[in-house]
C-alpha cells in the first residue's frame, strides 16, 4: 500500500506542476485552455526528440522544454487568445476555441510522431529503497519527485516575493480592478503564458521519465488535472499544488483497493465530482455555482 | 380600518462568512401600501431584498407572505405566490423580442409543458392568442407597444426600465419589490415611473422599493423603513422619518 | 457507375445521422444554453442497449425505443448534480462523464465485448431481400425521415411557450427564476431530449456500420458535433442540418485528394486522418475568432457571445 501511495505522491507532484500553470491562466485571463495538455505533451515531445535525436537525458532537455512550452503558449496568446479577448469574447467561444486548439495541437503532433508510445531511450532503471523507507522508486522517479517540489517551491517563491508574482496575485484576485489600474497588463499576460505554457511543458519531461509518451498524454492529463484544480479551488495555485497531490495519489492507491488500471481516470473523475457536490468552492477557491 | 399585513418580515438575519449584512430586522407591509426602504451604502438594504425575494435564505428568522411563509420555498416559488421583484439593472432578456419577453412571464401557461406543448397545439395556440392581447394591452399602458417586435437589447436603458415594470405586472403580482427604480433614470422618466407605481397602486398592488433618490422616496411612499449597518432603525411616515435623530445621524455618519 | 452512387449515398447518410445527433445538441446547448461536451456518451448508451436488447431477442423497434429511453434517463445521472455549474465545470464534468462511459463500455468485455466491438446483430429491413445498394438507399431514407421527423418535433418545441421558456434560461437564468420559472425542470428536460435525440443517432449509426465498439465514441465525436453546430449558427437547427451535409459533402469531396494526391506525397493513412482533425481544430478556432454565429446564426441571436 506504501509503495503505491509513493507511486501516487509522484504522480501528484507532476500533475501539481501542470495544474499550476491551468490555474493561473483561468485566474488571470478567466480562460479555462483545453489545450493545457497539449503544452505538456509539447513538452514530453521535445524532450523526446532531444533524447531520440541528440542522445540528451531528459532532465538535460528540461530548459528547453520549458522554452517550447513557453513559445508555443506565447505564441498562441499573440494569435488567437487576444484577438478574442479585444472581441470580447465569451466564456463558451473561448472554451471551444481552446478546444479547437487543442485538437490542432495534437493532431499537428501525430501528423509528425505517429500515435505509438514511445519511451526515452536510456540505460534501464532500477528501482531502489527511496529515503530510507519501505518504498521503493526509479532513479528517474526520484527525480521528477524532487525536481517536481522544487519547481512548486519555486512557484510559490515568485508568487510571495517577487513584483511579478504580487502584481499576478493582484490581477487573479481583483480582475476588474486591477485591469483598470495602470498596470501592465499586457506584460502580465505574457508572463502568465510564459510560466503556464513553460511549467505545462518541464511537467511533460518529468511525466515521460515516469511513464510512456504517446501523443494523447496531455489530452488524458487534462481530467486529473482539472479534478486537481477543482478539488484545490480553482483559481488557487496553492490548491492546484494540494489537489494535485490529492488526485494522483486517490488515483494510484484506488489500484491498490482493487479498482482495474483502466478505470484510473474515472477516479479521478469521480473524485472531482465528489468533489464539486461537497466542497463548491474547493479547498482554496471561488465558487463553482453561478 | 387596518389593510391585511401582505408581507410579514420577522427577525430576520443574514450573515456572509460571519459578517452579519442583515440583524433582526422585523416589519410588516399591510396591502396596497407603497413602502420604500432607504439607508447609507452597506446598510444592508439589497441583502435584505435579496432575501425576502428568496434569492437568498436567511442566516434567521422567517418571512411569510398573504399568510404562507415563503423562506422555506425555492426561489422560484416567491414570483408563483405573486412576490415579484426587478433587478436595479434591467435584466431584460435581449435576445428575445419585447413581446416574448412578456409573453414569457405569463403564469400558468399550458403551453410550457413539454407534452401539451408537443400534442396539444390548438389549446396552445388559443392561449397564446388570450396571453398576446393581454400583454399588448399592458404594452400599449406603458407605451412600449411600438417596439413589441424589437429584440430587447435594442431598447434604451429607460425603455428597459419600463419593460421590466411591464414583464413584473404581466405576472399578476400582488406585491412588487422595486430595487432602485429611479437609478440612472432621467427626470422625465422619473415622473412617469412615479405616476405608473401610483397608478399600479391604486389598482391594487403593494409596492416596496429600494431607493437613493430620497425626494422620490418621500414624495411617493406611505411608509418609510431605513436602515443601517444591517438593522432596522427607524420606520413610519415620511415626516416621522425625516425628523427622526437617528436618521439623521445614520446618514451623516455614513457621509463623515 | 455504381460505386460512386454507393458513395454519394453513404455521404448523405453519415450527414444526416450526425445532424440528428446534433439536432439534440443544438437543443441543449443554441436553445438552453447548457455547455454539454459529454453528448457522445448517450449515443453510445442507446447504440450499446439497443444493439445488445435485440441480440437478446428483443424486436428491432422495441430495442430502439428501449436504447432511446434509456438515453434520456442516463442523461439524469450527470443533469441532476451537475447542472447548476458554471460553464467551464459543466464542460469538464460532461467531458469526464462521456469519457467513464466509455472506459466502463470498453472494460466490461463480458457484456459488451469490449474493444472487440460488437459485428452482427439485427438491423432494420434484413427479411426484405434487398441488394446492398437497396438497402442503403432504404436505410438512407429511414435516416432521412428520422431527421425530419425531429427537426420538426423541435421546431414546434422550440417555437412553444417551453421552448420561450428555454430561452429565457439560456439567455439570464437568474431573471427567468424571478419571474417564477422552475428552470430547475427545463433544463433537465432539455438535456434529457437532447440525450434522446443523441441515442437515436448512435442507433442509427450502429445500424448504418452493422458494427460497434468503443472506438466510434470518442470525444472527437462530440467536437466533430459541436464544429457542425457552430458552423450552422448555434440556435438555428437548419442551420445544424445544412452544416452536417457541408461538412460531409466537403469532407468526402477531400477523399480523391487524399488517394491521389496526399498520399502520393507520402503520407500514411493515419497522418491525412491527423491532418484532416487538425483542420477541425483550426476551424473551429477560425469560426470562434471571426464568425462565432455560423452561417445561420443572426448577429442579434449571437449564442456563442457572453
Amino acid at each position: 500500500m506504501l509503495q503505491y501511495l509513493a507511486n501516487g505522491v509522484v504522480v501528484g507532484a507532476i500533475i501539481a506542476v501542470a495544474a499550476i500553470g491551468l490555474t493561473l491562466v483561468y485566474s488571470i485571463l478567466r480562460l479555462t485552455n483545453f489545450a493545457h495538455g497539449d503544452f505538456i505533451t509539447l513538452g514530453a515531445y521535445t524532450a523526446l526528440f532531444l533524447n531520440l535525436g541528440l542522445g540528451w537525458r531528459p532532465a538535460a532537455a528540461l530548459p528547453l522544454a520549458f522554452v517550447a512550452g513557453a513559445a508555443v503558449a506565447v505564441g498562441l496568446e499573440f494569435v488567437v487568445w487576444r484577438k478574442m479577448r479585444q472581441m470580447r469574447a465569451g466564456a463558451v467561444a473561448l472554451i471551444v476555441a481552446s478546444i479547437g486548439v487543442a485538437l490542432a495541437l495534437r493532431n499537428g503532433l501525430v501528423f509528425f510522431v505517429g500515435p505509438s508510445p514511445q519511451t526515452f531511450q536510456q540505460p534501464v532503471q532500477r528501482a531502489v529503497p527511496f529515503l530510507g523507507l519501505p518504498v521503493t522508486l526509479t532513479p528517474d522517479q526520484r527525480f521528477a519527485l524532487i525536481a517536481s517540489v522544487v519547481l512548486v517551491f519555486g512557484v510559490h517563491l515568485l508568487l510571495r516575493y517577487t513584483t511579478l508574482g504580487k502584481t499576478m496575485r493582484a490581477l487573479s484576485d481583483n480582475t476588474d480592478l486591477a485591469w483598470v489600474s495602470g498596470i501592465n497588463v499586457d506584460r502580465i499576460v505574457i508572463w502568465t503564458w510564459i510560466i503556464g505554457g513553460g511549467l505545462a511543458a518541464l511537467g511533460g519531461v518529468l511525466y515521460g521519465m515516469t511513464r510512456p509518451l504517446y501523443p494523447e498524454l496531455g489530452w488524458h492529463l487534462l481530467l486529473p488535472l482539472f479534478a486537481a484544480i477543482i478539488l484545490g479551488g480553482i483559481g488557487s495555485p496553492y490548491g492546484a499544488i494540494a489537489g494535485g497531490f490529492l488526485i494522483g495519489i486517490v488515483q494510484e492507491v484506488s489500484i491498490y483497493f482493487g479498482v482495474p488500471v483502466e478505470y484510473k481516470i474515472a477516479v479521478g473523475f469521480v473524485a472531482m465530482i465528489a468533489a464539486l457536490l461537497l466542497f463548491p468552492r474547493g479547498l482554496f477557491g471561488e465558487a463553482s455555482y453561478k | 380600518m387596518t389593510a391585511d399585513v401582505l408581507l410579514d418580515v420577522r427577525d430576520v438575519s443574514r450573515q456572509f462568512d460571519g459578517f452579519w449584512a442583515v440583524r433582526g430586522v422585523s416589519f410588516s407591509v399591510p396591502e396596497n401600501q407603497i413602502a420604500g426602504l432607504i439607508g447609507p451604502n452597506g446598510a444592508g438594504k439589497t441583502t435584505l431584498f435579496n432575501v425576502v425575494t428568496r434569492y437568498l435564505a436567511p442566516s434567521g428568522g422567517q418571512i411569510h407572505f398573504a399568510g404562507t411563509r415563503i423562506d422555506t420555498l425555492p426561489t422560484y416559488a416567491a414570483a408563483r405566490h405573486g412576490l415579484v421583484r426587478t433587478f436595479q439593472i434591467s435584466r431584460v432578456f435581449s435576445r428575445m423580442t419585447v413581446l416574448e419577453n412578456m409573453l414569457f412571464a405569463a403564469p400558468g401557461q399550458v403551453g410550457e409543458g413539454l407534452l401539451p406543448a408537443l400534442l396539444a397545439p390548438r389549446r396552445v395556440a388559443r392561449q397564446e392568442a388570450e396571453l398576446r392581447a393581454r400583454a399588448e394591452e399592458l404594452l400599449r399602458y406603458f407605451r412600449l407597444d411600438h417596439m413589441a417586435g424589437a429584440y430587447a437589447g435594442a431598447l434604451s436603458g429607460g425603455q428597459r426600465k419600463l419593460l421590466e415594470m411591464a414583464r413584473a405586472v404581466m405576472l399578476k403580482p400582488r406585491m412588487l419589490l422595486l430595487d432602485e427604480p429611479m437609478a440612472g433614470v432621467n427626470p422625465a422618466l422619473k415622473e412617469q415611473l412615479l405616476t405608473y407605481i401610483l397608478d399600479l397602486r391604486a389598482q391594487g398592488i403593494t409596492f416596496l422599493l429600494i431607493e437613493h433618490d430620497i425626494d422620490m422616496i418621500m414624495r411617493i411612499c406611505d411608509r418609510i423603513l431605513v436602515m443601517a449597518q444591517g438593522e432596522l432603525i427607524a420606520d413610519g411616515t415620511p415626516e416621522q422619518v425625516r425628523q427622526d435623530p437617528r436618521v439623521i445621524d445614520a446618514y451623516l455618519g455614513a457621509s463623515a | 457507375m455504381s460505386s460512386s452512387l454507393l458513395y454519394v449515398i453513404n455521404v448523405v447518410t453519415t450527414a444526416t445521422v450526425y445532424a440528428i445527433f446534433v439536432l439534440g445538441l443544438n437543443l441543449q446547448f443554441g436553445f438552453t444554453g447548457i455547455l454539454n461536451f459529454g453528448h457522445v456518451a448517450f449515443m453510445a448508451i442507446a447504440a450499446y442497449a439497443s444493439v445488445l436488447l435485440s441480440l437478446a431477442g428483443w424486436p428491432l423497434i422495441a430495442a430502439a425505443a428501449a436504447g432511446i429511453l434509456l438515453a434520456g434517463a442516463a442523461s439524469l445521472l450527470i443533469g441532476l448534480p451537475a447542472l447548476r455549474l458554471r460553464e467551464d465545470y459543466l464542460a469538464i464534468t460532461t467531458i469526464g462523464f462521456a469519457e467513464t462511459v466509455r472506459i466502463i463500455i470498453n472494460n466490461e468485455v463480458e457484456l459488451t465485448r469490449g474493444p472487440q466491438g460488437i459485428f452482427r446483430f439485427p438491423i432494420p429491413f434484413e427479411s426484405w431481400g434487398l441488394t446492398p445498394l437497396g438497402w442503403r438507399v432504404a436505410f438512407m431514407i429511414l435516416c432521412l425521415v428520422a431527421m425530419l421527423a425531429v427537426y420538426l418535433i423541435l421546431q414546434r418545441l422550440t417555437r412553444s411557450p417551453w421552448g420561450r421558456v428555454l430561452k429565457a434560461i439560456r439567455e439570464d437564468e437568474d431573471a427567468a427564476i424571478a419571474l417564477g420559472k422552475n428552470t430547475r425542470v427545463f433544463k433537465l428536460w432539455s438535456l434529457a431530449l437532447g440525450s434522446a435525440i443523441a441515442g437515436l443517432a448512435g442507433i442509427l449509426l450502429a445500424y448504418l456500420l452493422s458494427y460497434i465498439n468503443p472506438r466510434e465514441f470518442l470525444p472527437l465525436t462530440t467536437f466533430t458535433g459541436w464544429m457542425i453546430m457552430v458552423l450552422g449558427g448555434a440556435g438555428s437547427n437548419l442551420g445544424v442540418m445544412v452544416g452536417s451535409l457541408l461538412y460531409f459533402g466537403l469532407f468526402s469531396l477531400t477523399r480523391p485528394l487524399e488517394s491521389s494526391g496526399l498520399l502520393a506525397l507520402g503520407l500514411t493513412g493515419q497522418q491525412v486522418g491527423a491532418l484532416r482533425i487538425f483542420l477541425i481544430g483550426v476551424f473551429l478556432v477560425v469560426l470562434m475568432m471571426y464568425r462565432p454565429q455560423g452561417l445561420f446564426g443572426r448577429k442579434e441571436e449571437l449564442s456563442l457571445d457572453r
